[in-house]
C-alpha cells in the first residue's frame, strides 16, 4: 500500500450554525466539532435538519439557503467550500443516482482525483484500481471500464466510498450511506467505513435515522429535532442513559418483539400452492427468461400474521403481488377461502384482499381529494348511498387516527406516516378479510413506525383480520409477526413461529439476516 | 392527532410557486385570446354592419387614419365594398371555432390512442405507435391540400381534415406519460380494488397527466389557426364568402399595393391570435410545471 495513512490530525470546529431556507429555519445555531479518527454521528427524524447541516459543511447548499455560523471551518482556517472535494468529502444516500450513468467507473473515479491532484491518468487510474481493491469490490482493474448500471447497489456504494477517498481526504461526510442497501450489505458496509476510518485516521460525520447504525458505527451522538441540537455524548451513553426526552422516545419506538400467537389448526383464509412466475425474456432477439419466484407454498390462517422477510429480488414483492391478484403466477395457485383465485371474479376478490403499499408517496392519488380516494371503494363495493358514504369516510379516518379535516386535503398536504394511514384506511374500507402489506413502514420515520404498527395490531385484533406482511427489517416483523417465511432468490428457505425463528435459525439465509439486525447496547433496564 | 411527524413540505426547500398573476406573458395571452372569443361570441352586437353586404360605390375605402375615410366605416371596405371591421369581427368566429373544434377532435383521438397505447403496452403500443410514426410522416398541409381539393372546400370539411391530422402530438405526450405513471402504486390500489380499466385510464391517469397536454394543446391549437388560414388563402378551406381571415387575405392579395391595408388587418388578427395562444401555452407551461 502507498496510501498515505498519515492524514493530518485536525478538526472541523462549527459553532451556532444557522440554514435558513426561504422562510425555513432549518438549522438552529448549531455547535460541533468534528475531531480526525472518530466518528460522530448525527440522528434525527426526517425534516430535522441533518441533511442541510451535512450540506453547509460541504458548502453545498440548495439554491436560495441562507447559511450563516459564526465558525465553520478547518483548524487552519480553511473553509469548506475550499476543501471539498479534496480535503472533505461526502458520501451520498442512493447509489443509483450518486453516479453518472453514461461515464464509466475509471473516469468518474480519475475526473476527482485530477481535478484536485493533476497528474497523468496513468496514476491516477493506479490509484483507483488500490482503492477499488481496499474498499473490496471485486477485480478492481476491469470494473474501471464498466459502467454503473452494471454493478448492484451495494457495489456502487462502495465506488462512492473509493471515489471520496480519492483524494487521501481528512474529513468524510456520509448523508445516510447504508439506507438505500439491504440489511446484511450494510453491515459490511458499515464495518468497511469504520475500518477506513481507522485505518487513514479520517474525522467522519454520519447522518442516519437508524439508531442501530449509530451503535455500530459512532464514536459520538448528536440528537438533533426541529434544527437543534438537544443532546449530544459518547455514543454508549446517549444510548444506554438518554437525558432528553425526546431521545428516550427515539429509543422507545424501535420495534419491540411481541410474542407470537398460534393459529394452528383452523381453516386457512389464503393459501398457496406451488406458485412460481418465470418473466419471458425481453427484447425481439431471444435471451434467457427470468425466474422470479419458484414453488412458493403457504397458508394464512384467520388473524394471523404472516410475515415473509428476504432481501431485494428474492422474490417477496413478486409473491405479494400474485397474492394481491395483480400478477399472474406462471405454475400453482392461489386459494381464496378454498376456492381457486383464477375462478373468483375482480371484484369478490377485492372484496376480501387488500393491499398496503411501501411508498406513501406513490400510493395515493397526488390530483384527489383525501374524501375521494377513500370514497371509491365505498362506491365500488357497497351499496351505500352518497350521505351514508360520507359518513363512513370519517369513520374511516378515525378507525386510522386521522382528523375529520384531512377529508378535504389532498396527499401533498399530509406527512408520510398520515399517507400511510389513509392507505390503510382505504384498504379497509372494503372490509376485506386480509390485508398484504408491502414494507408497509420501511419509507417512515422510527416514531410514525411505531405508530403505524401500533394501528396495524390494533385493526387486526378489532376486526380480526389476517395479514401477510412484507419486510426486510427483521426487527420489525419480530414486532408484528406470528410466524416467518424466510426467501432467497425467490424459494421460501425456511418457515417457523417468529419466536422459534429468532432462537434458532436453520437456514444460512435466515442467521445473516439475524446478524444484521443492529442492536442497541444493552441498557440493563429491560 | 397521534401522527406527530413533521409535515414533510414544511422541511423541503420551499418551492417557489408561480403564481397566475405574476406570470406576465400568461397574462397577456389570456387577455388577447379572452378578448378575441368575447369578440367572436357578440360578433353580432358589435360589428357595426353586415358583414355580407355589398355596397358597389364604396369599394376600397380606406380605414379611418387615411385621407378619404367613409364616415361610419371605421375600418374602410373591401373590394366589393363590405365593411372591413365587420368582417373582421365574424372572421374571429371562424378562426376560434376552428381552432377549438379542431382541438376537440384532435385531442379526443391523440389522448385516446397515447393513453391506450401508453397503458397496455405490448402488441397494443406496437401497432398504436406504428400509426403515430405513419401520421407523423406525413406533411400536414399537403395531406390537407389532398383531401380539399378532392372533397372540396367548406367549413365543416376543413375542420374535420384539420382535426383528424393534428393528434399526433397528443399521442406522444399521453403515452409517455401514461407509462411513466402505469406503474405508480396508486393504479395497483385501484388495480387492486376491482376498479375497471376505464375508471384507471380517465379517473386515475387522466388528471395527472393533463399538464402537458393542456400545453400540447395551445401549441396545436395555433397550428389549427395557421392551417385554416393557408388553405383559405389557397382557396381550398373556407368558401367565400363566409369571412375567414385566411379568406380576407386572399381576396386582398390583388389590392395590396395601392390598399395595404386589406392585407395587414386580417394578417395582424391572425398574429395577434396565434402570439396569445402561444404566450399562454408558454405560461401554462410555466405554472403547471412549477405545481408538478
Amino acid at each position: 500500500m502507498t496510501l498515505d495513512t498519515t492524514a493530518a490530525a485536525g478538526a472541523i470546529t462549527v459553532r451556532d450554525l444557522h440554514v435558513r431556507i426561504g422562510e425555513v429555519h432549518a438549522v438552529r445555531g448549531i455547535d460541533f466539532t468534528l475531531s480526525a479518527g472518530r466518528t460522530l454521528a448525527l440522528v434525527g427524524e426526517s425534516g430535522s435538519g441533518k441533511s442541510m447541516t451535512a450540506l453547509a459543511l460541504m458548502g453545498l447548499n440548495p439554491p436560495g439557503a441562507r447559511v450563516t455560523a459564526e465558525r465553520l471551518a478547518l483548524d487552519d482556517g480553511t473553509t469548506p467550500q475550499n476543501a471539498r472535494g479534496d480535503r472533505i468529502a461526502m458520501i451520498f444516500q442512493e447509489p443509483m443516482t450518486a453516479l453518472n450513468p453514461v461515464f464509466t467507473i475509471g473516469d468518474q473515479l480519475c475526473a476527482v482525483y485530477r481535478r484536485h491532484r493533476g497528474g497523468s491518468m496513468r496514476a491516477a487510474r493506479e490509484r483507483a484500481v488500490e482503492l477499488l481493491d481496499r474498499v473490496g469490490v471485486p477485480s478492481a482493474r476491469t470494473r474501471l471500464g464498466q459502467y454503473p448500471h452494471m454493478m448492484s447497489g451495494g457495489q456502487r456504494q462502495r465506488v462512492l466510498i473509493a471515489m471520496a477517498l480519492m483524494c487521501e481526504p481528512d474529513f468524510l461526510i456520509a448523508d445516510e450511506p447504508t439506507t438505500a442497501l439491504d440489511v446484511t450489505t450494510q453491515v459490511k458496509l458499515l464495518d468497511l467505513l469504520a475500518g477506513l476510518r481507522d485505518e487513514f485516521g479520517l474525522g467522519m460525520l454520519f447522518i442516519t435515522h437508524d439508531l442501530g447504525v449509530v451503535a455500530r458505527i459512532a464514536d459520538d451522538v448528536a440528537v438533533m429535532k426541529h434544527g437543534e441540537i438537544v443532546e449530544t455524548g459518547p455514543c454508549a451513553r446517549v444510548l444506554t442513559a438518554p437525558e432528553h426526552s425526546y431521545t428516550r422516545s427515539l429509543i422507545d419506538s424501535l420495534p419491540q418483539p411481541v410474542p407470537p400467537t398460534a393459529h394452528d389448526g383452523a381453516a386457512p383464509v389464503l393459501s398457496a400452492h406451488g406458485l412460481g412466475r418465470v418473466y419471458p425474456p425481453r427484447g425481439m432477439f431471444g435471451g434467457t427468461p427470468f425466474r422470479a419466484l419458484t414453488d412458493a407454498s403457504l397458508s394464512l390462517s384467520k388473524g394471523e400474521v404472516l410475515g415473509i422477510v428476504g432481501e431485494s429480488g428474492c422474490g417477496k414483492s413478486t409473491l405479494a403481488r400474485i397474492l394481491i391478484g395483480l400478477d399472474r403466477p406462471t405454475e400453482g395457485r392461489v386459494e381464496l377461502g378454498g376456492e381457486d383465485m383464477r375462478n373468483l371474479p375482480q371484484k369478490l376478490r377485492a372484496r376480501r384482499i387488500q393491499p398496503v403499499f411501501q411508498d406513501p408517496f406513490g400510493s395515493l392519488n397526488p390530483s384527489w381529494t383525501i374524501r375521494r380516494i377513500l370514497d371509491l371503494p365505498l362506491r365500488l363495493h357497497t351499496q351505500l348511498d352518497t350521505s351514508a358514504r360520507k359518513a363512513r369516510v370519517l369513520e374511516l379516518l378515525k378507525d386510522v387516527g386521522l382528523p375529520e379535516r384531512a377529508a378535504e386535503a389532498t396527499p401533498r398536504a399530509l406527512s408520510g406516516g398520515q399517507r400511510q394511514r389513509v392507505a390503510i384506511a382505504r384498504a379497509l374500507a372494503a372490509e376485506p378479510q386480509i390485508l398484504i402489506c408491502d414494507e408497509p413502514t420501511s419509507a417512515l420515520d422510527v416514531s410514525v413506525q411505531a405508530q403505524v404498527l401500533e394501528l396495524l395490531r390494533g385493526l387486526i385484533r378489532e376486526r380480526d383480520l389476517s395479514m401477510v406482511f412484507i419486510s426486510h427489517d427483521l426487527a420489525v416483523v419480530q414486532a408484528i409477526c406470528d410466524r416467518v417465511i424466510v426467501m432467497d432468490l425467490g424459494r421460501i428457505v425456511e418457515e417457523s413461529a417468529t419466536d422459534r425463528l429468532f432462537a434458532a435459525p436453520r437456514h444460512a439465509r435466515t442467521q445473516a439476516l439475524k446478524d444484521a439486525v443492529l442492536e442497541l447496547p444493552d441498557t440493563g433496564t429491560t | 392527532m397521534t401522527d406527530t411527524s413533521p409535515d414533510t413540505t414544511a422541511g423541503a426547500p420551499a418551492i417557489r410557486r408561480l403564481s397566475v398573476r405574476k406570470h406576465l406573458g400568461f397574462m397577456i395571452g389570456a387577455g388577447i385570446l379572452g378578448a378575441i372569443v368575447l369578440v367572436a361570441v357578440f360578433a353580432p352586437l358589435i360589428a357595426p354592419h353586415d358583414p355580407y353586404a355589398q355596397e358597389l360605390a364604396l369599394r376600397l375605402k380606406p380605414p379611418f387614419w387615411h385621407d378619404g375615410a367613409e364616415p361610419g366605416y371605421l375600418l374602410g371596405t373591401d373590394a366589393l365594398g363590405r365593411d372591413y371591421l365587420s368582417r373582421m369581427i365574424y372572421g374571429a368566429r371562424i378562426s376560434v371555432a376552428l381552432s377549438f373544434g379542431a382541438i376537440l377532435i384532435s385531442g379526443l383521438i391523440g389522448i385516446t390512442l397515447g393513453m391506450v397505447a401508453g397503458y397496455f403496452g405490448g402488441w397494443v403500443d406496437t401497432a398504436i405507435s406504428a400509426l403515430i410514426t405513419t401520421r407523423l410522416s406525413l406533411p400536414v398541409v399537403l395531406v390537407a391540400l389532398a383531401i380539399v381539393s378532392i372533397v372540396g372546400g367548406s367549413l365543416t370539411v376543413v375542420l374535420l381534415v384539420i382535426g383528424l391530422l393534428l393528434w399526433d402530438q397528443f399521442a406522444v405526450v399521453a403515452r409517455t406519460a401514461t407509462m411513466k405513471l402505469r406503474n405508480a402504486e396508486y393504479v395497483a390500489s385501484a388495480q387492486a380494488m376491482g376498479a375497471s380499466r376505464f375508471h384507471i385510464l380517465t379517473a386515475e391517469l387522466l388528471p395527472n397527466i393533463s399538464a402537458p397536454l393542456i400545453v400540447v394543446a395551445t401549441v396545436e391549437m395555433a397550428n389549427a389557426v395557421l392551417i385554416e388560414a393557408a388553405l383559405s388563402f389557397l382557396g381550398l378551406g373556407v368558401q367565400a364568402p363566409l369571412p375567414s381571415w385566411g379568406l380576407m387575405l386572399s381576396e386582398g392579395k390583388n389590392f395590396m399595393f395601392f390598399s395595404p391595408w386589406v392585407i395587414t388587418l386580417p394578417g395582424l388578427c391572425l398574429f395577434f391570435l396565434t402570439l396569445s395562444i402561444n404566450l399562454l401555452g408558454d405560461g401554462l407551461r410555466d405554472i403547471l410545471g412549477a405545481r408538478r
